[in-house]
């Protein structure tokens, strides 16, 4: 502070607790001690206040302070004692707490302009003010949609088709595709349809808005199939097969650039029950007793999509489990039923009685 | 995806301890180390023979939560046709073939309150308690319930309060 004094008494600038009349070094102060004119500032002031003033060392005089100091020396030299600054109003006289009092720069004046306005034009205000609330509702409403499996705002909705329920892409996909990863036990069924209402829904549709059923949503999707069609099916470029076929979004194109039929896609039997062979069609004991632990399940109606080498007309080598979620034992009876249990309780139909199927 | 799961269990914690389910009587995680063992404790629902009685359910989260179900079993015994007497384990689809993400583990066990009061004796883990049920012996499995309703999940009750 002291060497910040030291240089700056090289210029020759007037002290400008002088010019109020308080400058508490008297005459070893390191600037002009001239009188060119009135202050500006009738500052009614002790020494007290200007020695904190000096220092800085009330925060609530700062901006005073460094606002101040370029401007005296302008308005000294032209004589403009009113520094432009006082067209602004006084932030502190505002909070009522302005230490400088009537010697303020700035104006001291609650301004009662916008409530003119108001009077004035209080129509426009009103339909403005109105605009605004609606909006901050939007704006609420935005903030408000939460991905049902993450619990948070999604970046990139995943719009299904035939509900309104809101997803991130990202959930909705990983969520999609459980069915083809790790667990045996997710059925493909309940993948594919909507978490929340279990709508069936056979694509997602990526959007940065969120859109209800409607116009705006059936254009969402309608732009996405359009942007989609103009690339390139991998299954299609690959084989010139493609298990979509004609229903496939992606593109398929003759040479000629024309779409390439391909008819119907072919139709996969329901994959509710799930298939533990190896690749030569051998049952995989060590698959199913992995799972079988604690477990009781139906293998039937197997998908022979994948693998080519099993003969479905193979009837002898189907093994039913009964699955314990499913309400159709007695439809399913003339499988046999494959009681597994461990912790050594057993259940098989030997130890029901005979005749409970009549019961339920 | 950690993160993911932590995420969403402590907004299911804040959703629970905001609007506490009378059903529930308790819900959370076991420490404040590791969000995904929870315990909860259940209310049987009155007029049924479950009535009164407190049962403490273990949930583990897989961390793959919500896409995997979480594993749900039993620490209190409990006599019930889908509910294995010796293990605690559940046989109760939602907790596995049609497990949903916009399930919590509040609605789950909610599930399991209700799969209380709607045995499902074709597919039993508890074979006696269903072969009763089987047979339409209504008033002894009613009975079986209570006796065991009584021995195990009301003295659970009384240590609760005790301790």
């Amino acid at each position: 502070m002291s060497s910040y004094r030291v240089n700056a008494s090289s210029s020759r600038t007037i002290c400008r607790f002088f010019a109020n009349g308080h400058c508490r070094n008297g005459p070893n102060c390191h600037y002009l001690h001239t009188r060119e004119g009135n202050s500006p500032r009738n500052r009614n002031s002790d020494g007290d206040e200007q020695n904190s003033y000096n220092t800085g060392g009330s925060s609530s005089s700062t901006l005073h302070k460094s606002n101040s100091n370029s401007n005296y020396r302008r308005s000294n030299n032209s004589n403009n004692r009113v520094p432009p600054e006082s067209l602004l109003v006084c932030k502190y006289f505002l909070e009522d707490r302005c230490m400088f009092g009537d010697s303020c720069w700035y104006k001291h004046e609650k301004s009662n302009n916008t409530k003119g306005i108001d009077t004035v034009d209080s129509n426009e205000n009103d339909l403005k003010s109105q605009k605004d609330k609606q909006k901050a509702k939007e704006v609420v409403v935005e903030d408000e949609y939460t991905c049902a499996i993450c619990y948070d705002t999604p970046k990139t909705f995943g719009l299904l088709i035939h509900c309104d329920h809101i997803f991130c892409r990202d959930c909705i996909q990983v969520w999609r595709k459980t069915s083809n990863v790790s667990s045996p036990f997710q059925d493909v069924d309940t993948t594919k349809t909507c978490p929340v209402c279990r709508k069936n829904s056979p694509y997602v549709v990526p959007s940065s808005r969120f859109a209800k059923a409607g116009p705006q949503k059936e254009q969402i999707i309608s732009t996405y199939k359009e942007k989609i069609s103009q690339i390139p099916c991998k299954y299609f470029e690959g084989s010139g097969k493609c298990p979509f076929a004609d229903e496939c979004f992606y593109q398929h194109a003759n040479p000629d650039g024309s779409r390439c039929k391909l008819g119907p896609p072919k139709k996969k039997k329901p994959r509710s029950f799930i298939r533990y062979f190896s690749a030569d069609g051998d049952l995989d004991l060590s698959a199913i007793s992995e799972i079988i632990d604690g477990f009781q399940f139906n293998i039937a109606d197997w998908d022979d999509e994948d693998e080519g080498s099993w003969d479905d007309d193979d009837d002898d080598e189907e093994i039913y489990f009964q699955h314990h979620g499913s309400t159709d034992w007695a439809s399913n009876s003339n499988g046999w039923s494959w009681g597994i249990e461990t912790n050594n309780v057993i259940e098989h139909d030997e130890d029901c009685p005979p005749d409970w199927r009549n019961i339920y | 995806m950690a993160e993911a799961v932590a995420r969403r269990l402590l907004k299911e914690l804040k959703d629970y301890q905001k609007e506490p389910n009378p059903d529930l009587a308790k819900l959370s995680p076991i420490s404040d180390d590791n969000i995904l063992v929870w315990n909860a404790v259940l209310r049987g629902e009155s007029d049924t023979p479950y009535e009164g009685g407190h049962w403490t359910l273990r949930i583990e989260i897989p961390k793959t939560y919500p896409i995997h179900p979480p594993k749900i079993k039993f620490l209190t015994r409990i006599c019930h046709p889908n509910i294995s007497f010796k293990t605690g384990e559940i046989c109760l689809d939602i907790l596995k073939t049609a497990w949903s993400p916009a399930w919590t583990l509040q609605s789950a066990c909610m599930a399991i309150r209700l799969l209380l009061s709607n045995p499902e004796p074709t597919s039993p883990l508890n074979c006696d308690a269903a072969n009763l049920l089987r047979c339409g012996d209504f008033m002894g499995y009613e009975s079986l319930v209570k006796m065991y309703t009584q021995l195990y999940a009301m003295d659970q009750q009384e240590n609760e309060a005790n301790s």
